[in-house]
């Protein structure tokens, strides 16, 4: 252990990010073999949020640009493969006036995963040239847009998205276990990004934009770089999501689940990949547990009343509380590694261990 | 002739509207460099004032908008005391994502102890008629907005040029620390900042209810939305700008609708998003902006 | 009228200002005087409370400890901020009657304002141009005159003579003369030791953020002590 926690360069990132995996894959195998499956539902909607986290923090927590429109990557994701992978006689019930021959078009999953992620990597590159180019609060607003603008689309465009009503067919195969090495990878990734030297420039700039351009950083790229990484692992958590579910409806990727997974975001702390899991487990569980509240449970007895915006009301005071008190999140700067090394080396008689 | 007036009146009242409220976002950012997400709810702090009152049974439609405008004065001054207070110094990031998250607290706190559901609210509805200006139809309402926004700006560069309370923040924007070093408080002059906002949204507010003629918990996300637009488009912190950007998305908007098919109307919003991408690709800092990075201004 | 004790001034790692005492006595004009970065806009920042500092600054007899930057004021000390500062996108007049807002009525910041029009003629002539596109030693002029509109007891001036020609700062420190010679009390940071040593009673040389030389101004200035302070000697 001590070991592996002495690496450096890739290999440290890689196990800094397998370590941040660590705590996911124990609850996920916990949860496999002692939980009923409605648990094991949750489990799988809880490692799509992580994914989407990720996401999100590659460009957020590194950029610290705030994102309004990382979960457009994630319904696209979604709507891609969907498009792709779902029988033509499904189709010719859902969406039978499609463009391009896409309503007699079935491909294999694994084609259509590739495409949907060249599809997304070509969108993602071309909003990415205009959002990298805009600095400071342009750029926020300008994700707004997008935001706006794509969900118009799905909503807008019957022929090919279905519009306002839920897309359903998609073939359904994934299971917790193939999530969960997704979720691995992603973390790694993730975690390799934040470590690499266009991770640690583009923070630099994020600190201090001008000191990073004068030493010749080209911010624009990094966070071209970052957004596009971004939006790719964005759009496998949609893809995760939907060949789980089978179905999906623009409506909820739209503004409450990009605040719910910004919300995640900040708890954690965005300038770390272990931020990500944190924030999200912590936000995942206690809004489930408030979830049974806000339907009016029976307790001790007592026939409580449906309380709709309890589990809303909850997040926006974690929110403000995490500003004014702890503005860096739960891990502020540290990654979990680097909290176990700290441990480590304060362990009396352990000092000197290192090979 | 009668057609194309009634356009323009529709996009210059549009435009009213979007200029208020972002003019009360460029006065915070412009001072404290915070972006506050939930000025949307001033504005929904405002309409549901007026449906308490409508509850309680005063129904004056002139006493109703007075208290609206209050309350949401009060609201905003309450907001910066409460949340934005201790962010004062943070970065910007952290300002916004403290905006958001009141904003967040505010709405499911109406849909908890009010209702998740849109409820009616027609006590302004008697604006809604329409009016004989020499011989031309016109709606009261949208000439009341026009009307109404011209003069609080008005007022408003007067306060700015006159007062030493309006001249201190026009000072702050620039240097908050050497306006405090002439003795003013900076807690007041932040106030005054936050309660002009409000005035402007809980006036916006009135105009807003008047013409939806129902409430519901995330009526203000979609206007202020809106009015960040605007703000971007005229440049952020720029008093003018705000004011600017305001018109020409509201002109912007009815233009498209014109211009667009029927069938695709829908798809307007997606427009002039996309429109405001592409001015903002060619003006980063927006219209009446200046060239500014981080580091240029002042703490 | 202004004493310092055991004055310690810190951002984050850096010490900018250790264990620096001195005093100010009413009437009395003080030179603070080193090198660049020896901690002397710091040392006023933390009298101002604009900067965090770590031990005693009394004025009057009056512990600052806990006031803010604006009750200070309101006790009657004025900061001529280093590079002036002045409200760029104000007029001069704007500057003058923000620097009066304490001034309660029209009257009595009509009457500060003349007297400060009275001080520097030149400033009437402009007192309608925005600041912003003043000269160097006009903006100066402002920056001293908007902080004597509140009429303060304790003017103190960081770095009049910066980036201004001999003649201007000549005439500058005429201006501080003549305040000085109506008893205001003065605390001035200068790296233009000289001019300032003309004017000063006393003086300090600061280096590294402590007191590396203190005696009178004229003593000073005729030994060649200072330059070896300088130097960091
Ligand atoms: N806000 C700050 N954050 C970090 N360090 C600071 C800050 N302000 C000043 N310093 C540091 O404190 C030290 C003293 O700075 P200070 O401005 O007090 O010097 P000074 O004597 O006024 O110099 P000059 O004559 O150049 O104005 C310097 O090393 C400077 O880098
Ligand atoms: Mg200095």
């Amino acid at each position: 252990m001590t070991r592996l926690l002495a690496l450096d360069g890739w290999r440290r990132s890689v196990i800094g990010g397998l370590i941040a995996a660590l705590p996911v894959v124990g609850v996920c195998v916990l949860v496999l073999l002692f939980a009923p499956a409605y648990v094991e539902r949750l489990a799988y909607a809880g490692l799509v949020a992580i994914v989407v986290v990720a996401g999100l923090q590659v460009f957020t927590g590194n950029a610290l640009i705030v994102n309004f429109g990382h979960t457009v990557w994630v319904a696209l994701g979604a709507y891609f493969v969907a498009i792709l992978t779902t029988p033509p006689a499904m189709k010719a019930l859902i969406i039978p006036d499609a463009p391009w021959g896409l309503a007699t078009l079935q491909l294999h999953p694994l084609p259509a995963v590739v495409i949907a992620l060249f599809a997304v990597l070509a969108l993602a590159t071309l909003t990415g040239l205009v959002i990298s180019r805009v600095s400071g609060i342009g750029a926020d607003i300008l994700t707004l847009c997008l935001q706006i603008i794509v969900h118009s689309v799905l909503i807008h465009w019957t022929d090919l998205f279905k519009g306002n009503t839920a897309f359903f067919g998609v073939p359904q195969f994934m299971t917790l276990p193939w999530a969960l090495l997704i979720v691995t990878v992603v973390l790694v990734l993730a975690r390799l990004f934040r470590d690499s030297p266009w991770g640690v420039q583009l923070r630099a700039s994020s600190e201090n934009l001008l000191a990073a351009r004068s030493m010749g950083v080209n911010v624009a790229r990094r966070r071209l770089a970052a957004w596009v990484l971004g939006a790719l692992i964005s759009a496998t958590a949609g893809m995760m999501y939907v060949f789980f579910i089978g179905t999906i409806s623009a409506k909820s990727f739209y503004f409450s689940y990009v605040f719910l997974t910004i919300a995640m975001l900040i708890l954690g702390g965005m300038r770390t990949v272990s931020g990500v899991v944190v924030g999200t487990a912590i936000i995942q569980i206690g809004i489930e547990l408030i979830r049974m509240l806000e339907n009016g449970p029976v307790m001790l007895g007592l026939q409580l009343p449906q309380m709709f915006g309890l589990s809303g009301l909850v997040l926006g005071v974690v929110i403000v509380l995490c500003m004014v008190l702890r503005p860096s999140g739960v891990m502020g700067t540290r990654e979990f590694d680097d909290l176990l090394r700290m441990w480590l080396a304060r362990r009396p008689g352990r000092n000197g261990d290192r090979p | 002739m009668d057609y194309a007036l009634q356009q323009f009146l529709n996009a210059a009242s549009f435009g009213a509207e979007y200029a208020l409220i972002a003019l009360g976002l460029a006065i915070v950012f412009s001072l404290m460099g915070l972006v506050n997400f939930a000025h949307g709810e001033i504005i929904a702090i405002a309409s549901y004032a007026a449906f308490f009152l409508i509850l309680v049974g005063i129904d004056n439609p002139a006493v109703v908008a007075l208290v609206a405008i209050a309350a949401s004065v009060l609201g905003a001054i309450l907001f910066e005391r409460v949340a934005f207070r201790p962010v004062r110094h943070a970065p910007v990031a952290t300002g916004l994502l403290t905006a958001f998250g009141v904003s967040i607290v505010v709405q499911n706190a109406f849909l908890l102890f009010v209702s998740p559901r849109p409820r009616p609210l027609p006590v302004f509805g008697g604006l809604n008629r329409t009016v004989e200006l020499g011989g031309l139809k016109v709606q009261l309402l949208q000439l009341l907005e026009i009307g109404v926004t011209l003069a609080a700006i008005s007022a408003l560069l007067v306060f700015l040029r006159r007062s030493t309370l309006g001249l201190a923040m026009r000072a702050a924007a620039r240097d908050f620390n050497t306006v405090r070093l002439m003795g003013l408080r900076a807690n007041r002059v932040i106030a005054t900042a936050f309660a002009i906002s409000g005035l402007l949204a809980g006036i916006a507010a009135v105009f807003i209810v008047a013409r939806r003629g129902s409430i519901e918990p995330d009526m203000g996300f979609m206007p202020v939305l809106k009015a960040f637009v605007a703000c971007v488009i005229g440049g952020f912190g720029s008093l003018g700008g705000a004011v600017l950007g305001g018109f020409v998305l509201g002109f912007v908007e009815v233009g498209i609708l014109l211009v667009l098919p029927q069938s695709m109307g829908g798809l307007k919003d997606a427009v002039v998003f996309s429109l405001i991408a592409l001015l903002l690709v060619a003006r980063p800092q927006g219209i009446l902006g200046s060239r500014v990075e981080l580091g240029d201004k002042e703490r | 009228m202004l004493e310092i004790d055991c004055l310690t001034v810190r951002y984050g790692p850096i010490t900018a200002v250790r264990d620096l005492s001195l005093g100010v006595k009413s009437g009395e004009a003080v030179a603070l005087l080193g090198p660049n970065g020896a901690g002397k806009s710091s040392t006023l920042l933390a009298i101002m409370g604009l900067a965090a500092g770590m031990g005693r600054i009394a004025f009057d007899g009056r512990n600052l400890t806990g006031l803010s930057t604006e009750d200070r004021v309101r006790l009657g000390i004025a900061l001529v901020p280093e590079g002036r500062r002045v409200f760029a996108n104000l007029t001069v007049a704007e500057n003058l009657t923000l620097g009066g807002a304490l001034l309660s009525g029209r009257a009595a910041r009509d009457a500060a304002t003349d007297q400060v029009f009275v001080l520097f003629p030149k400033l009437a002539e402009r007192r309608a141009q925005v600041a912003g596109t003043l000269s160097g030693g006009e903006q100066q002029m402002l920056a001293i005159g908007r902080a004597l509109m509140a009429g303060p007891r304790l003017l103190i001036l960081d770095e009049p003579s910066l980036g201004l020609a001999p003649l201007i700062v000549a005439q500058i420190f005429d201006r501080i003369a003549a305040l000085k010679a109506s008893g205001l009390t003065l605390l001035i940071v200068e790296q233009n030791a000289t001019q300032a040593l003309r004017v000063a009673d006393r003086a300090f040389v600061l280096a590294n953020g402590q007191i590396a030389l203190a005696g009178n101004a004229a003593d000073l200035l005729a030994t060649g002590n200072l330059a070896a302070a300088y130097l960091g000697a």
